[in-house]
């Protein structure tokens, strides 16, 4: 999969890319300003870019988004635990999922969702509604719930934003592992994160 | 995958959002958005949980007309008017107009209050995010559960509305339940009950595109909240009665 940016004041993100992908990680870095973010929305639809065009595989963003599935290729982490608030934790896993594939083999979803459940070091009644739990919590849920579709490319607007130090840790050894088992692309915008995990920055200029 | 898929500006407006929705029924069989469950839910409220309130409604309005009727009527010994008026008053408007304002109070509330909560929380953002249209995830199924709920509701309120007469009747005659029917039947004709059909499905629809117009329509700040479902109450209301009274005028023109 490659992603290239026409004309969005920068040559840099012509690189942002799988198949020049350096330990399946690449992050998405400006520090002077806000334009990673709107960037991040703009490839899942949620925002227009102010200038040039987003082109995946040689195809222009809104025509490629047509065709394939969103979540089968970004997967989006909110700054923060948002969960819809009137479905129970389990069934605001099972929404995106149930977008993936007509039948859910329920009984694989919820073992995989358990080992995240370890993984993540969270123990949360599924069959409870959002409500009952902390955000930093839902937050947690929120990265297991996007991790959970094997996106190609994660974006992540802020991603220890709500998270304890601990929390922030748990994260990083998620990450690492994750991008063991499948190549992924990363963008974010937050700074400490990627001193933390990044093998390559790709950053922003004019 | 549409960029904007709900009333994102002030720019955007009704009709806009209005087209989107007759897109998302239109590929309504193919269309993977709309929910199942939420309709479900939609149902359960809308429908399931106002029936201990339309039902208390329609014995006390099928009740007072007969004993009004009876009082005025049966002194002229016009008894069998009393079920034109029961046919002509409840069947073919009380009913819709009584459920309707009770949809818009306890549903047309809800789902704007619901919407523009959700659209402050970022919900919709989330939804979104999963490629999944919020205006067939959450307007169309709630739309497609409001509709349904309402035609039940009248036919409903209808059935109660006829037993509190009979009873109340009981109160002046001894007169049977079969007798009251046949009396009943031998006034109802097929036009009133589909004026009634007709205005259930009409007011069902401009109560669940209104409110979740106006739930869509709040942008950032949790004040907008109440006003826009004050909003969606008051066009709600006129939109319903407006319809009514166009209906029924379309009925006596090509009657």
């Amino acid at each position: 999969m490659k992603i290239v940016f026409d004309a969005v004041s920068t040559v840099a993100l012509d690189k942002f890319s799988l198949e020049c992908e350096i330990k399946g990680l690449k992050i998405l870095h400006d520090k002077e300003s806000n334009r990673p973010r709107g960037i991040l929305r703009a490839l899942i639809a949620l925002d227009d870019i102010l200038e040039g065009n987003i082109y995946v595989d040689g195809v222009d963003l809104l025509s490629f988004l047509e065709t394939e599935s969103v979540i089968k290729n970004f997967g989006y982490i909110f700054d923060e635990g948002i969960m819809l608030s009137n479905l129970t934790l389990l069934e605001n896993i099972m929404l995106p999922i149930s977008r993936l594939e007509h039948k859910i083999d329920q009984d694989k979803v919820r073992e995989e969702l358990k080992m995240w459940l370890q993984t993540f070091e969270l123990e949360l009644d599924m069959n409870k509604r959002p409500a009952s739990y902390r955000n930093s919590q839902l937050k947690l849920l929120g990265w297991i719930r996007t991790i959970m579709l094997r996106p190609k490319v994660l974006l992540i607007e802020n991603p220890f934003y709500l998270l304890n130090k601990r929390e922030r840790s748990v994260i990083v050894r998620v990450i690492n592992q994750i991008r063991e088992e499948f190549p992924i692309l990363i963008a974010s915008i937050d700074e400490g994160f990627i001193d933390n995990i990044s093998a390559e920055i790709v950053t922003l200029s004019q | 995958m549409e960029k904007q898929d709900f009333p994102e500006s002030k720019s955007e407006g009704f009709f806009t959002f209005f087209a989107r929705i007759l897109q998302e029924i239109s590929r309504l069989k193919s269309n993977r958005h709309a929910s199942s469950s939420v309709i479900f839910r939609q149902i359960l409220f809308t429908g399931y949980e106002a029936l201990p309130l339309i039902s208390f409604l329609a014995l006390a309005i099928g009740g007072l007309i007969i004993l009004q009727g009876n009082n005025f009527l049966a002194g002229f010994g016009q008894g069998i008017w009393v079920h034109v008026i029961l046919v002509t008053v409840v069947v073919t408007e009380l009913s819709g107009i009584l459920t309707a304002l009770v949809v818009i109070a306890r549903s047309g509330t809800a789902m704007a209050t619901e919407l523009g909560n959700m659209k402050i929380r970022r919900e919709i953002d989330l939804i979104r995010s999963f490629g999944i249209s919020p205006i067939g995830y959450l307007v169309v199924s709630r739309i497609i559960g409001v509709v349904i709920s309402m035609v039940v509701l009248v036919l409903y309120f209808n059935f109660i509305a006829i037993i509190g007469g009979w009873l109340f009747s009981r109160m002046f005659s001894r007169l049977e339940f079969n007798a009251f029917m046949r009396d009943f039947f031998s006034v109802l004709k097929f036009p009133h009950l589909l004026s009634g059909l007709i205005k259930s499905v009409c007011f069902g629809l401009i109560i669940s595109v209104a409110s979740s117009f106006q739930g869509l329509k709040v942008e950032s700040a949790s004040t907008e909240v109440p006003q826009r479902t004050i909003k969606a109450v008051v066009i709600s209301i006129f939109g319903v009665i407006l319809t009514d009274i166009l209906i029924t005028w379309l009925f006596w023109v090509f009657s």
